[in-house]
């Protein structure tokens, strides 16, 4: 290696001083010492050697080769030739900048040894590479060195060729690249990008690309910087030289706003993954967007993304900035089948997907099954919206594809990560200052409303909501009346369990890492508000306090921006909001003034809707005097209703659940499925909830996670069922810690055929049978009388 | 002391020849009888159930037998990775008769297999035992052994393989009987009909078929460590023939490596599986830890333990009958090997190395191969084969010439074959898993297949269903849709009963899927499918 280095370095100095073709240019390029080779089939005359170093050759049939820090550190070379008048560049990298290239030097001729194939060859479709002193961005480019996703060294075949194409300005508009097919043994088995597009589509929006470090070849970059896209386009091939790693970006623009993208595994027209990906810009002063739609899309047989791959995949990310040009406010995100119609082109590509104008009407203009909403409160920074609590995860699919009875858990109990880091399960994640909401079974078209309670957005007909604070606690939101708007809000200590342990894993297996995480596990109550018929009711470590208030659910909805202008009206009505402060409930009682009932030390509970009203259950430590309507309460725990059309109170007293049932069946035989009814009665005023687990002889029948059976009310459930067991089966009901028996069910025993029953229908076969095993039983004896 | 004889003539008189009223009965008779047990058996194993069984191997034979038929070549992608020869040859039988691949696994292959064993077994056990009459019991003591008739019945190679490994022995032994009579036409014919089989059983099943090539190995390696220990005594004719079985077996080994390397190298995969075998066994003699337990269905695949117990009863019988007549001949080999015949002495070794390839099956299933956890089940059968004759000896030995004995002796043996059939064909009276299925039930799930698309039915806990619809149709059921069996597939919405189906599951003691209480879909009196009942918005 070392006599190597030794080569490098006297073919580099023999080449400067005693060849006239070739020549070193040593200087600095970004701070670091630099050693460019020219190699020139021409004389490099004396006069331009005081010049920079892109001067000493031309951008047509010279070579650069690029070294860094001493001169045995060759890391790039770039070689133009020509053909007719077009010339063609073809940069050599080996691990894309990672690793030294090596190469012959003998007099001005150039043989690249490792890599012996170029990684990129540009050449302009028209013209050099300038056109009336601009970047001509007309190009064509062939990438080689990309198996799949994963960097590799050239080998010779193009894996992608890219077509780049301007607006009439002469400013880059559209890139597609498209992996060619011959170059891809993976087109079923591995999801890379087969085709991406990028688009300006929102032209208006002045181009703006960093200056080229060789003028007479536009588009290199060589330096120490990080791309800033919000500030300008770096330069689309830059090799950065604190890692030495070499980055080719995309021409017309990459995530700023206006730009248009299609990152797809499969060939058009049947575009998929990230497709299309597009980022709005609503403010022309800043280069950021403020709306970012994130397609996710996998057709009907495509065999990457989520299962089943027979159906339409669906869904996108959908999120949108307020009073922050840098940090993401809202997101919504959104499920279901709709198969792309619209056949859209960039360059000479067509492709079904939405177009940049038809996109936010399809996302926000019609029902989708399935949706999440989340707010981040602090503002989220990044480029691509807001990851988190999404209706995009895969997880989403056993459900909506129906091979789930049940949506995931993560929807009600999400995980509570420490900070807002992205890990595999930040799609089913709040992170600390996140709220959201979901609904499993939406078919709905998106609609947002801003709730005068706690002065936050919110998705209508939302099935529940959560919001983590961060501190350990979380903010509940739901509707008891299972309507459009939130009229709960629950402050609690997530529980670090769930309330029934998940079943035991099978010896060996290590539980997922996830497992590690907090999830929002119903926990422990600390503050509650309830706004119900009127009232709003507050129960807390300081008491209960009950208000009778004029308060609306909804001060107004609001439309997901969907253009500019929906964008400036969506901030402009949520601006006057800042939101209460979801640690106090109390407090928010202050801006609904009305009589209220303070009771110190009293507790209130289940509270939830009945027919024509409410009722809750009030645990008072003191006698209370009637007031707001409500009778004299004696200390003690109290069930009240409440009668909405006749603004009047009752009470009961309260009795500890006592549950009494019966499971019912007709005809049910043993292995055979068979409806059973199980009919409880709850002959306590309270409520009976908590977990519960139905058992008839030995088998488990179903458990239920919260079973809720209404005071002084009957509950019942048809449950499918094949039993094992046979005659008179126990049946009991194990609630927690205790176990309510109930009546033994009957189970018709079944019998195991006989052989008469297996031939009873063709008798004739069993004749033949037993003459031909007669036959054999014979002979074989005969066999052995022999003997 | 049991009588030695020298050059070929059978060491013990068959016993029965000194009853007092020998029944002379021509060869041909004899031939004809084991002919006719075998062919009972095979007719009965057809038509227990009328034709319509499957289990897993004549499944995965189906579709490599249509798979070549389809691809018109022995080399396919997914091709048989053992041999290509029993594929080959029902291919041919298909083609020459017309036949469906199914049709012939299912009804004429059993009863071809059954025959093949009596005859084949016959037509060694009579040279190797020096009786015809011998010979004609050791072959019917094969049609005792369940998991022979089983194996020879069911749609794999092994009917084929089997008969070939007693073909060979014969071939073998022959042909140093015909060079011992200096016949040197007949040695030639011999060598070369063991020449042509050795190279056919590599073909059938380069793991399998070699078995006896693997014995014939350690057999030579027995008698060279034997005569290494008797350096001192000349055993002339022992000694010509080791040089003689050490230049088969090299000879063998050739062609199995001609098979494996150059006429069909997708055998040589079989030398991974042994690597594969080899690196797990260094595992399991450093862990103690099995990764496979091929025993744990047994208790469960019956309707009880006791039930297991008596049908299998045979299997220690001929164990422990076999072993103690080879112990009582080895003894006596070993004290004076130049009274030995040449037979006896490779009777023995062959016995005493196919117990060891059955001994070294236990650990390697023990390890769990992918090829496998039923090695033990595949040898025993190879075992079985060379247990027969030894076993028939010492039962002839211990029976001595009294025909009550044998009378008894038969009537046991009677009851022993009625508990080998009930074994061999899984009956309902003693098995939990049934191998047999209705017309009715592929017509449920073909029509279903017809009218789905990428879709998936649910067949049941066990593999019977799917297994005749493979049988039936060699390929999967049509238009992407798929079967699904064991622990259901997410993606299922459809299931299947059928009073077969019922039956079965009451034999297991399953119960019986809830979505049975869907919607029924399709009917045909004997066979339902059943929809699931949508239970959320996204189901249908």
């Amino acid at each position: 290696m070392k006599h190597a280095s030794l080569l490098v370095w006297l073919a580099l100095s023999l080449a400067s001083t005693s060849l006239a073709e070739t020549a070193t240019w040593q200087g600095e390029i970004a701070g670091v010492p630099a050693w460019v080779t020219v190699v020139s089939p021409n004389p490099i005359p004396a006069g331009v050697r005081s010049q920079p170093w892109w001067r000493w050759g031309n951008a047509e049939t010279d070579a650069y080769i690029f070294a860094f820090e001493n001169p045995q550190n060759p890391r790039m070379a770039l070689v133009f030739s020509k053909t007719g008048d077009t010339p063609e560049a073809r940069l050599y990298l080996r691990a894309w900048g990672a690793l030294r290239i090596a190469f012959n030097l003998q007099g001005n001729r150039l043989e690249l040894t490792n890599p012996p194939n170029p990684v990129l060859t540009l050449r302009p479709q028209s013209g050099g590479w300038l056109v009336n002193g601009k970047p001509n961005y007309r190009l064509t480019v062939l990438e080689d060195g990309l198996d799949c996703d994963l960097h590799v060294d050239p080998d010779g075949q193009t894996d992608i060729e890219i077509t780049v194409g301007t607006d009439a300005k002469g400013d880059p508009l559209w890139q597609t690249n498209r992996r060619r097919p011959e170059a891809d043994p993976y087109q079923t088995t591995r999801g890379c990008e087969r085709f991406g597009a990028n688009l300006r589509a929102q032209p208006e929006l002045p181009f703006k690309a960093a200056p080229s470090i060789m003028p007479t070849f536009p588009f290199l970059g060589i330096g120490r910087e990080s791309p800033d896209w919000f500030e300008q386009n770096p330069n689309p091939l830059y090799l950065d030289l604190r890692d030495y790693t070499f980055r080719f970006s995309p021409f017309p623009g990459f995530q700023n706003g206006g730009m248009y993208a299609i990152n797809s595994s499969t060939y058009p027209p049947k575009v998929s993954f990230e497709s299309p990906f597009v980022f709005y810009n609503f403010d022309s002063a800043t280069r950021y967007a403020q709306l970012v739609v994130r397609g996710s899309r996998f057709p009907a047989g495509t065999p990457f993304g989520p299962e089943p791959y027979g159906l339409e995949r669906t869904t996108f990310r959908y999120s949108w900035k307020t009073d922050s040009p840098t940090v993401w406010r809202y997101g919504l995100h959104l499920a279901g089948f709709y198969p792309y119609q619209e056949t859209y082109q960039i360059g000479g590509q067509k492709f079904n997907a939405p177009s940049p104008a038809n996109l936010t009407r399809f996302v926000v203009g019609q029902k989708w099954p399935m949706i999440s909403f989340v707010e981040a409160t602090e503002g989220y920074p990044g480029s691509e919206g807001i990851y988190f609590f999404s209706a995009q995860a895969n997880e989403h699919w056993n459900w909506l594809s129906g091979t789930s009875d049940q949506p995931i858990a993560e929807l009600e109990t999400p995980y509570l990560p420490k900070d807002d880091s992205l890990v595999r399960t930040s799609d089913r994640a709040m992170p600390p200052g996140f709220r959201g909401e979901y609904s499993a079974s939406y078919f709905r078209t998106p609609l947002l409303y801003l709730s005068p309670i706690d002065q936050r957005v919110h998705l209508s007909w939302a099935q529940g909501g959560l919001w983590n604070l961060g501190d350990g606690r979380v903010l509940r939101t739901k509707s008891l009346q299972a309507g459009p708007n939130v009229d709960s809000w629950i402050l609690e200590r997530p529980a670090s369990a769930p309330p029934t342990p998940p079943p035991p894993r099978a010896p060996g297996t290590k539980p997922p890492a996830e497992d590690d995480t907090p999830r929002a596990y119903p926990g422990t109550l600390e503050q509650a508000l309830y706004a119900v018929d009127g009232y709003l009711l507050y129960t807390g470590p300081d008491g209960v306090e009950l208000r009778q208030a004029s308060y609306q659910l909804q001060a107004f909805t609001l439309n997901p921006p969907a253009d500019r202008a929906s964008w400036q009206a969506f901030r402009d009505r949520v601006a006057p909001f800042s939101g209460r402060d979801p640690r106090n409930l109390r407090a928010w009682l202050q801006a609904f003034p009305g009589a209220g009932l303070r009771l110190p030390g009293a507790q209130l509970s289940q509270v939830r809707i009945i027919s024509g009203g409410f009722q809750m259950v009030l645990s008072t430590p003191s006698p209370v005097s009637a007031a707001l309507g409500l009778p004299n309460l004696p200390a003690g725990t109290h069930l009240l209703r409440y009668d909405a059309a006749s603004r009047t109170w009752s009470r009961r007293q309260a009795a500890a659940p006592k549950l009494q049932g019966r499971l019912e069946t007709k005809g049910a035989r043993q292995f055979e499925p068979a409806w059973f009814r199980l009919n409880l009665e709850n002959q306590g005023s309270l409520d009976y909830t908590g977990p519960a687990e139905l058992w008839v002889g030995k088998n488990l029948v179903k458990s239920w996670d919260q079973l809720t059976i209404p005071g002084a009310g009957k509950w019942s459930e048809e449950l499918a069922f094949s039993p094992t067991g046979a005659a008179d089966q126990p049946v009991k009901l194990v609630l927690g810690k205790n176990t309510l028996e109930l009546e033994p069910v009957f189970i018709e025993p079944s019998q195991r055929e006989s052989i008469r029953q297996e031939f009873s229908g063709n008798p004739v076969a069993l004749i033949l049978l037993v003459m031909f095993l007669g036959g054999g039983l014979f002979s074989l004896w005969r066999a052995w009388r022999w003997a | 002391m049991i009588p030695t004889r020298p050059k070929g003539v059978p060491q013990i008189q068959p016993v029965a020849k000194a009853s007092s009223q020998p029944r002379q009965e021509s060869q041909l008779a004899t031939f004809w009888l084991i002919a006719a047990i075998g062919l009972c058996f095979g007719i009965y194993f057809v038509l227990r159930y009328g034709g319509r069984w499957g289990e897993i191997d004549g499944v995965a034979f189906a579709g490599i037998i249509a798979r070549m038929q389809l691809e018109g070549t022995i080399d396919y992608a997914g091709a048989y990775p053992h041999g290509y020869a029993y594929a080959t040859w029902v291919n041919m039988l298909s083609y020459f008769t017309g036949r469906p691949i199914g049709e012939l696994m299912q009804i004429y292959t059993p009863i071809l297999g059954n025959v093949f064993l009596g005859i084949f077994g016959f037509a060694a056990f009579r040279r190797w035992l020096g009786s015809d009459r011998l010979g004609l019991i050791a072959a019917s003591v094969l049609f005792l052994v369940p998991e022979l008739v089983f194996t020879v019945s069911r749609g794999n190679h092994e009917k084929i393989t089997v008969a070939l490994t007693l073909l060979a022995s014969l071939g073998l032994l022959k042909g140093f009987m015909e060079a011992q009579a200096r016949n040197w036409g007949l040695f030639a014919a011999w060598v070369a009909v063991y020449y042509l089989v050795a190279f056919t059983l590599a073909t059938l099943n380069v793991f399998f078929g070699s078995s006896f090539i693997v014995a014939s190995t350690l057999a030579l390696i027995f008698a060279l460590l034997f005569l290494g220990m008797r350096r001192h005594q000349p055993l002339p004719q022992l000694r010509t023939s080791t040089q003689r079985l050490a230049l088969r077996v090299g000879a063998s080994w050739l062609l199995v490596l001609l098979v494996m390397w150059y006429i069909y190298p997708l055998a040589g995969q079989n030398l991974e599986v042994l690597k594969t075998a080899l690196a797990k066994l260094g595992a399991l003699a450093l862990s103690f830890t099995p990764e496979s337990n091929p025993y744990e269905s047994t208790v469960t695949d019956w309707t009880n333990p006791t039930v297991y117990k008596l049908i299998s009863s045979f299997r220690w019988i001929l164990f422990l009958g076999s072993f103690v007549a080879w112990l009582m001949l080895l003894i006596p080999t070993l004290r004076t090997p130049e009274r030995a015949s040449i037979p006896r002495v490779f009777l023995l070794a062959l016995y005493g190395a196919f117990g060891f390839q059955l001994a070294a099956a236990i650990p390697i299933d023990l390890v769990g191969l992918e090829a496998g956890s039923n090695l033990q089940v595949r040898m025993y059968t190879y075992f079985a084969v060379f247990a027969a004759p030894l076993f028939t000896l010492g039962l002839s030995r211990l029976l001595g010439s009294s025909p009550w004995h044998w009378r008894v002796a038969g009537t046991a043996a009677v009851v022993l074959a009625v508990l080998s059939l009930l074994k061999a064909t899984l009956d309902p009276l003693v098995s939990n898993r049934w191998m047999h299925y209705d017309a009715a039930e592929i017509e449920a799930i073909h029509a279903w297949s017809e009218r789905e698309r990428e879709s998936v039915l649910w067949v049941g806990p066990e593999t019977r269903l799917y297994d005749a619809y493979y049988m039936e149709y060699n390929f999967g059921p049509s238009n992407l849709n798929d079967l699904d069996v064991a622990r259901r597939n997410p993606f299922t919405f459809h299931t299947l009963n059928s009073s077969l189906k019922q039956a079965n599951s009451v034999a297991w003691g399953f119960p019986q899927s809830t979505w049975l209480l869907g919607n029924r879909v399709y009917d045909n009196g004997e066979a339902q499918i059943y929809h699931r009942s949508p239970q959320t918005p996204f189901q249908r």
